[in-house]
């Protein structure tokens, strides 16, 4: 008996699912099962389960030479993905189903002995590819691919023994709910609105932000809940960042909900933890934030050079990690926000509670965050610790609608803006002044503040940056003096030191 | 107590895990004058334990009496503007300040009193050689450059441990004909300079701050203690008229005069967040400025004349007294 039949799969890469055929070839010759085309331990072992998931399901294994290729050869592939199209190549290819049913599909599934198709991680990155590929994808009924059952015809396949019907039948698309899942909200939050006033500047302009304060002044809670106020994900972004969400077993409905991610990584990070790596490549806490916001807490206790890591993806938008078998650009366009105490004890400049640590030491913590990475944050306020009063009456105050109202407006309002000036990026110094438009005023107040403070060039870009947010905020064309002193009042920290 | 040798307090810095100084030396005529000789300050030899021989870098003779002017380390912009405007108005005078050479309200003193072109003495922890804050290197290198001296009661190389600062203390009190206190917390090394002045049977200043603020709770409790307040300028030349016999001038009020600012006097006041700014002085505002974003512009345009600064917890104070 010979026979052969290629179907087709993909294997996950970075942030997406890469197209990979299994060709399946039947000969004469000695009964053995071969599987080439660089596969990884996990898929060498698909052998075993294939052949255990075929005698259960009452199909028969061929008794010749059966040699299973993945093409492109030159790409390495992982993952128990291809335990079900290889069992389905193989019982095509011997004639025990019809090949029609299974050539023209995407297939994707791990099989278990006793041949139920289970899903495998991404399986949304694997719709993707479908979609993109113009296929039908056939895989285990999973929730992730009902959402985008609309565009794409999913065919659910609960045991390898369905194959025999001869049909699939069709999932039915499943809505994502059109309301956000419940949110935290800014109206939780006693008193601070100075500080949620900040929040709603930088979330109006993308702003990266860093909040200083002694422990529990909530500095946590302000930056937990930036999604509520940041518009909701476009359609395109939806997907996109769902599936990056798929790879690592995420949850991925609020996301298509359109919430944008808010990704916290604990201190302990490692460079490979933030930035993506492993082998094969995984998307790491930035490209997991990616259209959301990356939220470093206690951004002092992170390893300094993992931080300094951070830096180039904060430019670029994007991660390219290097591998001796080639480039995995993954993206990585976030928000930036993160929080540090003052000193080690965390008290320092504290009204109320003495700080026990030396002038050295918080010398020492503050360098460890100063230097080039603030260079990338472009404001910084001070949290304080709220009154008991503030914290027991819970007046709530500002609430997230009304910040997320003026953030919408705000950007609206710079969209109008960016569109009138034939959307050219602004990159330059003269850019920068150009989009400002600043009153007279507000140019000699900056002036003279940039003197008195010894602001650098790029200091000065930042404010000018802000300060646009400030004036979109306010819905003015021109930047005007107001809007220059609160952009250097969220600029400058301390400016009453010693001589 | 007995002294331990140099060496015995190398030990005991390792021990307590400190780092010698190993910075530049002081440049500049170096004398030791023993207890006995013609030279050694008339007032140091009258406090109770008064030291076996000073060690001095710089000129002797400016071991006169003077005035202490001392305060926090940690000091807040008040702090550190209240100890540059009276150790200028004394060195102006002809008065020798005498401070600890500390970080803060210290250094703060011993500048003004340069700038005034008078000569200051500095008494330090440990040995001339065993610099400490290093990082006041540059300061007193000037101060001995511009006349004045810097004095331990140690031997050149003796390192600083926390015990010699605090015994230091009773040689600032004790060279003083009266210590000026700028900023105090409560309990802190700077009160302790007062209580050994006291003990010295020394006249003890205080300048006064808002009872709302930690860093002048123990200024406060000595003024409730009977310390003579310093409340301006005139309160300041009183004091030392009645101290040196300097004559008083008539001065007109340079600054600290109650000024139509709304926000710039509930500042002087307390400092205070920008919070609490929006919330208290804003309704008190003139009605042109009664916006959060005429406040921000106020504040900045404060700032920018240096009237108020911001503090390292983010509150906004008074830069000038």
């Amino acid at each position: 008996m010979s026979g052969k039949c290629t179907v087709q799969s993909a294997t996950i890469v970075g942030v997406r699912a890469l197209p990979v055929s299994v060709e399946v070839a039947i000969t004469n010759g000695m009964p053995a099962f071969s599987i080439v085309g660089m596969p990884d331990a996990s898929i060498q072992e698909a052998r075993e389960r294939v052949r255990a998931a075929i005698r259960f399901c009452g199909f028969q294994m061929p008794p010749d030479k059966v040699v299973v290729n993945l093409a492109p050869g030159s790409l390495r592939k992982s993952g128990s993905g291809f335990d079900f199209p290889i069992a389905a190549a193989i019982l095509a290819a011997s004639r025990q189903i019809d090949p029609d049913l299974v050539t023209e599909s995407f297939l994707v599934g791990e099989l278990s002995l006793e041949g139920e198709v289970k899903p495998v991680h991404g399986m949304l990155a694997h719709c993707r590819c479908a979609i993109e590929n113009g296929l039908d994808i056939v895989c285990a009924p999973s929730e992730e691919c009902a959402y985008v059952a609309d565009e794409l015809a999913v065919h659910p396949v609960e045991r390898l023994s369905s194959l025999r019907a001869g049909g699939f039948g069709r999932m039915a698309p499943l809505r994502v709910p059109p309301t956000a899942p419940a949110q935290l909200d800014y109206g939780d939050v006693g008193g601070h609105e100075v500080a949620k006033r900040a929040m709603q500047i930088a979330a109006a302009g993308n702003h990266g932000i860093l909040m200083m304060g002694p422990p529990g002044s909530g500095k946590t809670m302000l930056a937990s809940r930036l999604p509520s106020i940041l518009p909701p994900l476009d359609e395109a972004q939806r997907l996109e960042t769902a599936c990056i969400h798929s790879i690592v077993d995420d949850d991925v409905e609020s996301l298509l909900a359109g919430v944008r991610p808010f990704r916290a990584p604990h201190h302990s990070a490692t460079m490979a933890g933030l930035l993506g790596g492993g082998n094969p490549v995984r998307p790491g806490e930035l490209t997991l934030a990616h259209n959301g916001v990356l939220f470093l807490d206690e951004l002092a206790e992170f390893s300094p050079h993992v931080l300094q890591g951070i830096r180039q993806p904060l430019e670029s938008g994007k991660i390219a990690i290097t591998r001796a078998a080639g480039n995995v650009v993954m993206p990585a366009r976030f928000m930036f926000v993160a929080a540090s105490n003052p000193c080690p004890c965390g008290y320092h400049g504290d009204p109320k509670i003495p700080c026990t640590c030396s002038a050295a030491q918080v010398n020492a913590y503050q360098n460890r965050i100063g230097g080039p990475l603030i260079d990338r944050i472009d404001m910084c306020i001070d949290v304080g610790r709220s009154e008991v009063d503030e914290v027991l009456d819970c007046r709530g105050g500002t609430d997230s609608a009304t910040l997320a109202a003026g953030v919408a407006a705000a950007r609206a309002f710079a969209f109008e803006r960016y569109r009138r000036c034939d959307h050219r990026t602004v990159r330059t110094v003269p850019d920068m002044i150009e989009v400002c438009q600043m009153s007279d005023e507000a140019a000699s107040l900056l002036r003279a503040m940039g003197k008195a403070f010894n602001l650098s060039g790029r200091g000065i870009m930042k404010v000018l940056g802000v300060a646009r947010t400030v004036a979109d905020l306010g819905q003015h064309e021109q930047v005007g003096e107001e809007d220059v002193a609160e952009a250097l009042n969220l600029r400058l920290r301390h400016t009453g030191g010693e001589s | 107590m007995i002294e331990p040798t140099t060496e015995e307090a190398k030990g005991a810095q390792k021990a307590m895990g400190f780092r010698s100084y190993t910075g530049p030396l002081l440049e500049g005529p170096r004398t030791v004058i023993d207890a006995g000789s013609d030279a050694f300050p008339e007032a140091l030899g009258a406090i109770p334990h008064p030291p076996e021989r000073l060690y001095v870098v710089g000129d002797p003779a400016a071991l006169c009496e003077g005035l202490a002017v001392i305060g926090a380390r940690n000091a807040t912009p008040y702090g550190l503007a209240c100890a540059r405007r009276f150790a200028g108005r004394a060195a102006e005078r002809g008065i020798v300040v005498i401070s600890g050479g500390a970080r803060g309200c210290d250094g703060q003193a011993h500048r003004a009193a340069l700038e005034a072109g008078a000569p200051t003495v500095v008494f330090l922890g440990g040995g001339c050689d065993q610099i400490y804050p290093a990082s006041n290197f540059g300061l007193f290198q000037q101060v001995v450059d511009g006349g004045g001296a810097v004095v331990s009661e140690h031997e050149w190389d003796f390192p600083a441990l926390p015990y010699t600062f605090r015994k230091r203390n009773r040689l600032i009190a004790g060279l003083a004909r009266a210590v000026l206190i700028v900023e105090a917390g409560l309990p802190s090394g700077t009160f302790s300079t007062a209580d050994e002045a006291l003990e010295a049977n020394k006249d003890v200043l205080v300048v006064p701050g808002a009872i709302s603020s930690a860093t002048s709770a123990g200024s406060n409790r000595l003024l409730y203690q009977g310390a003579t307040p310093i409340v301006d300028d005139e309160t300041f030349d009183d004091a030392l008229h009645a101290l040196f016999g300097t004559l008083k001038q008539e001065s007109v009020q340079e600054g600290a005069g109650p000024s139509r600012d709304v926000l710039l006097e509930a500042l002087r006041a307390e400092p205070m967040r920008l919070d609490r700014i929006m919330e208290t002085v804003l309704p008190r505002m003139r009605a042109a400025d009664r916006t959060p974003a005429r406040v921000q512009l106020r504040l900045a345009k404060l700032e920018q004349a240096g009237l108020i600064g911001r503090y390292p917890d983010g509150r906004f104070g008074p830069l000038t007294v």
